[in-house]
């Protein structure tokens, strides 16, 4: 292999790289002599460096984990600035005794982050730091948040037929409990889990979406 | 203790009571990327299944006095892994999984690498390695994007070159050849930036 030319060894070495792990990679390379060998070692060092260096965790939005522990930020259950702002005040909570707070507990916010949720609209705040926030401030945290915002597009269709029934309420009542939340908050992150299963792509029916939740809700019944 | 391990305790996190949410937002890349690489070439995707039940154990049950959660989070996936190994190959499954996949009986012992001084180093070392690939790859996108884009489509996206030949209208020995002028020229970018692998 040198400059820029391409020969038919090239060519074999590119086409043994390209083959997946098994039996005939195997093979094929028991043809080679020792040189070879070493020589495709290197080149798939790097091509799995490059692998790895791209296979971190799915975006927010489309992560069914983050969704399960309500790290996704959802519209119908909002951070409240004004009863933020208030409990903070009524519990003599600071916005930098907050953050330290809240970063004691591996949550990376900063007193600045405080401010803004109480000044702006603080849509990024999701439902796992509410709860966090609501402990560290000793209130809960259905309190802390606001009325849900307007309803959610053509996309929730499938979500929203699961929404409706039976079944899921009682899953939100079973998740509350082992959670320790409301169901108010539970609904919210069963929802935005079901949800994140649709924006991966898959576009499961009403009952196998709920057959997941039950498996997750049992999951965690399990002592 | 390790002193190793003493020397890398998770700042504000220990003997604070920790959220788990919070440290999972912190560790999921490299919770995702073991899981992946260990299950590299698994059909049924279950790297995504390894990382949630590792994270729904540690949510039930939170262990105590943890010097790293970042180890623990990320030894939590490697014994689920272990654990998916022995249980697919104790059922004659026919899982075929990278070069590295232990045999049954490898299984056990001390040698999982499970050690937490050790699981640590080896984050550092995969997290840096990344950031110094995540650098190369850009600066190979700007000095050659012809080859970076195939290099990229067939080693990151794993489509074959007879796809992406098709897409380029090229043959698939031109696409192969891309390939190769770009490794090449990543391996020169990784050497001047003190990443050679």
């Amino acid at each position: 292999m040198s400059g820029n030319e391409f020969d038919e060894r090239d060519e074999l070495m590119e086409l043994l790289l390209e083959t997946p792990a098994g039996p005939e990679r195997d093979r094929r390379l028991a043809e080679l002599d020792d040189e070879q060998r070493a020589i495709f070692r290197r080149l798939l060092k790097v091509d799995e460096s490059v692998w790895e260096s791209s296979r971190g965790a799915p975006p927010l939005q489309s992560d069914p984990v983050a969704a399960m522990l309500g790290l996704v930020p959802d519209s119908s259950f909002r951070l409240d600035s004004t009863a933020f702002t208030q409990l903070c005040s009524r519990h003599g909570m600071k916005p930098t005794k907050l953050a330290e707070r809240l970063r004691g507990r591996g949550w990376e916010v900063e007193a600045s982050d405080v401010f803004r949720w109480q000044t702006s609209v603080a849509s990024d705040v999701s439902p796992a730091l509410i709860r966090a926030i609501a402990e560290v401030i000793g209130t809960s945290p259905d309190k802390l948040v606001a009325a849900p915002a307007a309803k959610q597009g053509a996309l929730d269709t499938v979500a929203d037929l699961a929404t409706a029934t039976k079944r899921f309420g009682d899953l939100v009542q079973r998740f509350a409990l082992a959670q320790r939340i409301s169901p108010n908050m539970a609904q919210t992150m069963l929802r935005t889990r079901m949800l994140t299963t649709v924006q991966r792509g898959r576009e499961p029916e009403v009952e196998q979406m709920l057959d997941s939740l039950e498996a997750l809700v049992r999951a965690l019944e399990t002592s | 203790m390790d002193r190793r391990l003493e020397a890398v305790p998770e700042s504000g996190v220990v003997g604070a009571g920790p959220d788990i949410p919070a440290l999972y937002e912190k560790h999921k890349d490299a919770m995702y990327r073991v899981a992946r690489s260990m299950l590299r070439g698994d059909a049924d995707h279950r790297a995504e299944d390894i990382v949630q039940e590792a994270v729904i154990s540690l949510w039930r049950t939170p262990p105590k006095d943890v010097e790293s959660w970042e180890a623990v989070f990320i030894q939590t996936v490697k014994r689920k892994v272990y654990d998916l190994w022995k249980s697919s190959a104790n059922q004659h499954e026919v899982l075929v999984l990278d070069d590295a996949t232990p045999l049954d009986d490898e299984l056990g012992g001390d040698d999982l690498g499970l050690d937490p001084a050790v699981v640590i180093e080896e984050i550092r070392e995969r997290e840096a390695l990344v950031a110094v690939v995540r650098g190369a790859m850009a600066e190979l996108a700007r000095t050659d994007p012809e080859g970076a884009h195939a290099y990229r489509q067939v080693k990151e996206l794993e489509r074959t070159s007879q796809e992406v030949a098709a897409e380029m209208g090229v043959s698939d020995s031109r696409v192969r050849q891309h390939i190769m002028r770009a490794r090449k020229r990543l391996m020169e970018i990784l050497s001047a930036s003190g990443g050679a692998l």
